[in-house]
C-alpha cells in the first residue's frame, strides 16, 4: 500500500493513465452491451433449418420434377427455393423497365437492389410473397395433391421458341431479369383422371436453372390461371415437331454455352435446394418512442432487415413454419417500408398519379435518385403522440431530410413489448408508409399546435 | 577543391543546430500548407509537394537519430507507444493525418519547444494576418454566415467562422506560451479585446469562453507571481488542482463520450445539456449508434457548414474532438492521443509550468466544442511530447533567446 502512495506521488501519470483505462473499460463495456442486446433480424422457421441441401438444378426438367413434388407434399418451402428470387434481386434492371414502359410508379416493380444492396431485404419479401400466391393458386386447384402424376414434361413448342420474333423477346426478358437463357417449359399433369397443362417460364443463371414465372404464354396460362384442363392430342401439339436434343442443340448453339443443359440430378425429390427467403425477426421495446427511435437509427444504418422486424407481430401467426400468412403480412410490411423510403426521396407515385411525362430514357435518372446512400441523415426533429389507448398509441414523427421537413405517421402497438402496427396516422391521414412532405408553414403549424398545448 | 571539401569539419553540436534549423523550416512549409488549406485561397500546389514534405521529414528524422548522442529509457518508450500507435492506425485507417502527426511529433525531439511555438506563432500570425486583408480587401472570399437568431458570422478568408476563432484562440495560446514569463497586463488586455472581438464579428462562443479563461488565468498568474515574489515564497498550485488539470484532456474526453452513450433525446436532462455543447451530444450520440466504437477506427463521411455559405442539407458532422477521434481513428488512437496529453500535462506540472498547465486545461475544454485536437494547423501542443519543454534545461542557442529564472524575475521587476 505505502509502495503504491509511493508510486502514485512519484508518477502522479499514473491518474491519467487510470483515467484512460476508465475511458476504455467503458468504451469496451458499451460494447459488449450492444453485442448483448444485439437480436438477430431474421428468423428461422423449421423448414428454414433443414440441411439435407442439394445442389440446384442443371436441367430445367430436373427444376420441374422438383415443382412438382413440392407441390405434392404441399410444402411451401421447398416450392419457394425453386423461384429465382435471389436472382430478380441480383439482376432486375428497373431503370430498362421504367424505359421500356414509359412509366415508374411505386407498385410497378420491385426496388432497384440491383445498383442499392439496402433494397435487397424488401425486395426478398415481396418476391417472396409474389411466388407463394402463385403457389397457393396451383394448390389450391389440387386439394389432393398426392393423386397428381406427371404424364411428361416438355418444351413448350420448341419452333416457336427457335423463331426470331420470339427470341427478341427473351432478349428483352434477359435485360430486365438477367439470365443467360430464359424457355418455357410444359409439365403434363392427370389429377383425378382429368389432364392438366402447366406451363413455367423459367431461368438459366451461371450453371443452374430456376422459376421465373409459374405459367406460360406459349401454353396461355397466366398468374391468375397457372392450369389449364387439356387433351393429349393438344398437349402433342403444343410438343412441336423439333425433337428435344435437336432444340438443345440450337439453344445452345444461339447462347454459345455447351453447358447450359447439364446432367440430370438421382435426388432431386429429396432433398432441397438452398434457402432463399427468410423471416422477419420480430423486435419490440419497452416503450413506443423507443420503437420509433430504433426504428429510425436501423434506417439511418441502412439496415431495413431491422426497421421491418418492428413492424412485425407474431402473435396471431405461426412462426415456427413457413406459411403463406406468415409471408402475407411480411409482405404488408416491405410494401409500407417501400413507400416510406419513396416517400422520403419524393418518389412516391400510385398507378393513377405515375409520371408518365417523358419518363422513357430517364430510367437511369431515377433510379439515381432512388439510391439511399443519404438514408443516414434522415433526423427526427419531434415526435408527437396523437391518439392514446392501453395498448394502442398512436404518433406523428417529424422528421428533416434533406433540408426538407416531413411527417410520417405509426400506430402501435403492445403485446408484450411495443411495436409497429402500421406507418399511419389516421387522425393526419398518412397511410401504409406514406411520408409527408411539410412546406414551413405547415410545419410551424404543427409544432405550433402541438408545443403549446 | 576537392581538398578544400575534405578539410571541412563540422562539429557534432553544429551539425545537430544545422538539423534542427531545417526541422523548423520544414515545419515551417508544412504548417504554412496546412493552414492554408483551411483557407478560402486558391491555391495550385506542385504535384507530389505534399510527399515531398514528408519524405524531407523523413530523412531529416533518420539524419537526427544517427546524431543523437543518447536517448533515455522514457523517451524509448514513448517513442515505440507513439509509433505503434500512429503506424497501426495509418496503416488500417489510410488516413495521413496519422503518418503526418507521427512525423512531426516525432521529428521535434529534443528541439526546443520554445522555438517551434516561435516558427507557429510567426508562421500562422503572418498567414492569418494576411488571409483577413485579402477577404476584407475581396481578393478571397469571405464567407459570411446568416442564421436566423445569431448575428452574422463572418470567416474572415477561413472556411468557417469558428475555425477562424479557433485558428485565433491558438494563436494567441502559442503567444501567451511564449511570453509566459514576461507577459505584461496590456497584453492580457489586448487578448480579451481579441477575445471581444471574435464574439462580435465570429459569433464563436467556445472561442471567446476559452480566450477569456485564458486572460483570467494570465492576470491570476501574474498577480500570484507577482505576491510570491514580493512575499519571497515558492510559486505552486494545489497539487489536486494541477493534476485535474494536467490529466484535463482524460476528464474532458470520459465526460463527453460517457455523456453521449447515455444520451436520450427523451430526457430533459440531456436535452438541456445538449443545448449547452450545442448538440454535439446529440451528433456525437448518432454517430455511435450507427457507426459504433472500434479499435482502429473507419471511414465516416462527415459534411459540415465550412466552405460555403450554402446551407449543407445532408449535414453529419463530429464537432467534438474526442468523438470524432474515438469514432473515426479507433480507440487505441484515442488512447494514444490522450497519453501524450497526460505526458505533456504531467511534465508541465513537474516542471511547474502553470500557465503551460492552464493553457493544456484550455486546449482539452475547446477540444470537448470543437474538432481541432490533432489538427496539425491548429493546436501545436501535440508538439511538447518529444520537445524540449523544461526552461531549466534549455540551453542558449545561436540566434536563440535565452531563459533562465533569474533573468525573467529581473523582467518582471520592470513590469
Amino acid at each position: 500500500m505505502n509502495l503504491i502512495r509511493k508510486l502514485i506521488k512519484e508518477y502522479k501519470i499514473i491518474w491519467g493513465f487510470v483515467g484512460i483505462m476508465c475511458l476504455v473499460g467503458i468504451i469496451f463495456i458499451f460494447q459488449i452491451y450492444q453485442i448483448y442486446i444485439l437480436t438477430d433480424t431474421t428468423y428461422n422457421t423449421e423448414e428454414l433449418e433443414r440441411d439435407n441441401i442439394i445442389n440446384l438444378p442443371e436441367t430445367p426438367e430436373d427444376l420441374m420434377t422438383y415443382i412438382i413434388s413440392a407441390i405434392k407434399k404441399n410444402d411451401l418451402d421447398m416450392a419457394l427455393r425453386s423461384f429465382a428470387v435471389d436472382e430478380r434481386i441480383w439482376y432486375t434492371s428497373v431503370e430498362n423497365l421504367i424505359d421500356q414502359t414509359g412509366e415508374f410508379y411505386t407498385e410497378m416493380t420491385i426496388m432497384p437492389s440491383s445498383h442499392y444492396d439496402v433494397y435487397n431485404g424488401v425486395n426478398s419479401i415481396e418476391l417472396t410473397d409474389y411466388y407463394a400466391k402463385q403457389m397457393d393458386t396451383i394448390l389450391n386447384y389440387f386439394p389432393d395433391r398426392e393423386q397428381i402424376v406427371v404424364k411428361s414434361i416438355d418444351f413448350v413448342m420448341p419452333d416457336s421458341q427457335l423463331e426470331d420474333e420470339y427470341l427478341n423477346g427473351v432478349q428483352n426478358l434477359m435485360s430486365l431479369y438477367g439470365g443467360d437463357c430464359i424457355s418455357e417449359l410444359m409439365m403434363l399433369l392427370e389429377y383425378k383422371s382429368r389432364l392438366y397443362v402447366l406451363g413455367t417460364t423459367v431461368a438459366h443463371y451461371d450453371n443452374y436453372w430456376k422459376i421465373l414465372e409459374l405459367y406460360s404464354e406459349l401454353v396461355g396460362t397466366s398468374t391468375s390461371s397457372p392450369l389449364k384442363e387439356i387433351s393429349e392430342n393438344e398437349y402433342e401439339t403444343m410438343k412441336g415437331n423439333i425433337s428435344e436434343t435437336s432444340f438443345k442443340n440450337r439453344i445452345e448453339n444461339l447462347y454459345m454455352n455447351s453447358q447450359l443443359f447439364g446432367d440430370a440430378s438421382i435426388d432431386i425429390e429429396e432433398g432441397y435446394f438452398t434457402a432463399n427467403y427468410f423471416i422477419l425477426n420480430p423486435q419490440n421495446e419497452k416503450t413506443p418512442e423507443k420503437v420509433i427511435r430504433n426504428f429510425t437509427t436501423a434506417f439511418q444504418k441502412h439496415d431495413l432487415y431491422k426497421a421491418m422486424g418492428y413492424c412485425m407481430q407474431s402473435a396471431d401467426l405461426d412462426m415456427e413454419h413457413t406459411n403463406l400468412k406468415l409471408l402475407n403480412q411480411e409482405a404488408d410490411v416491405a410494401r409500407q417500408m417501400k413507400k416510406f423510403c419513396y416517400s422520403l426521396l419524393q418518389y412516391n407515385y400510385s398507378e393513377q398519379e405515375n409520371i408518365l411525362k417523358n419518363v422513357r430514357g430517364k430510367g437511369n435518372e431515377i433510379v439515381f435518385n432512388l439510391s439511399p446512400e443519404n438514408f443516414m441523415y434522415l433526423d427526427i426533429s419531434k415526435i408527437y403522440m396523437v391518439d392514446n389507448d392501453e395498448n394502442e398509441k398512436e404518433y406523428i414523427v417529424l422528421y428533416s431530410y434533406g433540408g426538407n421537413h416531413f411527417m410520417a405517421g405509426f400506430t402501435l402497438i403492445n403485446m408484450n413489448g411495443w411495436s409497429i402496427e402500421a406507418l399511419s396516422s389516421a387522425k393526419f391521414g398518412v397511410y401504409d408508409g406514406d411520408v409527408k412532405k411539410l412546406s414551413e408553414d405547415e410545419y410551424g403549424k404543427i409544432l405550433e399546435k402541438f408545443d403549446f398545448q | 577543391m576537392n581538398d578544400k571539401l575534405k578539410n571541412i569539419r563540422i562539429s557534432k553540436a553544429n551539425v545537430n543546430i544545422i538539423l534542427e534549423n531545417v526541422y523548423l523550416i520544414i515545419f515551417a512549409i508544412f504548417l504554412g500548407e496546412a493552414f492554408l488549406w483551411t483557407t478560402t485561397f486558391v491555391i495550385d500546389w506542385p504535384a507530389n509537394f505534399y510527399s515531398d514534405i514528408k519524405d524531407l521529414m523523413i530523412v531529416l528524422i533518420i539524419l537526427r537519430m544517427i546524431c543523437s548522442e543518447h536517448y533515455n529509457l522514457k523517451e524509448i518508450i514513448l517513442v515505440t507507444i507513439v509509433s505503434i500507435a500512429f503506424l497501426f492506425i495509418w496503416r488500417r485507417n489510410g488516413s495521413d493525418l496519422m503518418f503526418n502527426t507521427f512525423l512531426f511529433i516525432i521529428g521535434s525531439r529534443g528541439i526546443s519547444f520554445d522555438k517551434i511555438m516561435k516558427v507557429y506563432v510567426t508562421v500562422i500570425g503572418g498567414l492569418l494576418v494576411i488571409t483577413i486583408w485579402a477577404a476584407l480587401t475581396g481578393h478571397i472570399e469571405n464567407l459570411v454566415y446568416v442564421q436566423a437568431e445569431r448575428p452574422d458570422r463572418q470567416s474572415f478568408g477561413v472556411c468557417y467562422p469558428t475555425d477562424f476563432a479557433a485558428h485565433v484562440f491558438y494563436l494567441l495560446l502559442g503567444y501567451c506560451y511564449i511570453r509566459r514569463k514576461i507577459f505584461r497586463y496590456i497584453e492580457v488586455f489586448g487578448v480579451m479585446i481579441i477575445g471581444i472581438l471574435i464574439y462580435i464579428f465570429c459569433n464563436a462562443r467556445v472561442s471567446t469562453i476559452c480566450i477569456f479563461l485564458l486572460c483570467a488565468g494570465m492576470l491570476y498568474y501574474k498577480l500570484r507571481s507577482q505576491f510570491c515574489e514580493k512575499h519571497n515564497c515558492e510559486f505552486r498550485l494545489n497539487n489536486i488542482m494541477s493534476t485535474l488539470l494536467a490529466m484535463s484532456a482524460v476528464l474532458a474526453s470520459l465526460f463527453m463520450i460517457g455523456m453521449s452513450i447515455l444520451y436520450s433525446p427523451d430526457n430533459k436532462f440531456y436535452l438541456l445539456l445538449d443545448k449547452l455543447v450545442n448538440k454535439r451530444l446529440k451528433y456525437g450520440s448518432k454517430g455511435i449508434q450507427i457507426y459504433g466504437f472500434s479499435l482502429f477506427g473507419q471511414d465516416i463521411p462527415m459534411r459540415g457548414y465550412g466552405g460555403s455559405v450554402q446551407k449543407e442539407v445532408w449535414y453529419f458532422f463530429l464537432d467534438s474532438s474526442y468523438l470524432s477521434i474515438v469514432l473515426r481513428y479507433g480507440t487505441l488512437f484515442l488512447a494514444a492521443v490522450l497519453f501524450i496529453w497526460c505526458v505533456i500535462g504531467f511534465r508541465a506540472q513537474k516542471e511547474q509550468e502553470w500557465l503551460f498547465l492552464w493553457i493544456i486545461a484550455l486546449v482539452s475544454l475547446h477540444s470537448m466544442i470543437e474538432h481541432h485536437m490533432v489538427d496539425l494547423s491548429y493546436n501545436p501542443f501535440l508538439w511538447a511530447i518529444f520537445a524540449e519543454t523544461s526552461i531549466a534545461k534549455i540551453k542558449p542557442h545561436f540566434g536563440g533567446v535565452k531563459h533562465s529564472y533569474e533573468f525573467n524575475s529581473q523582467v518582471d521587476k520592470r513590469i
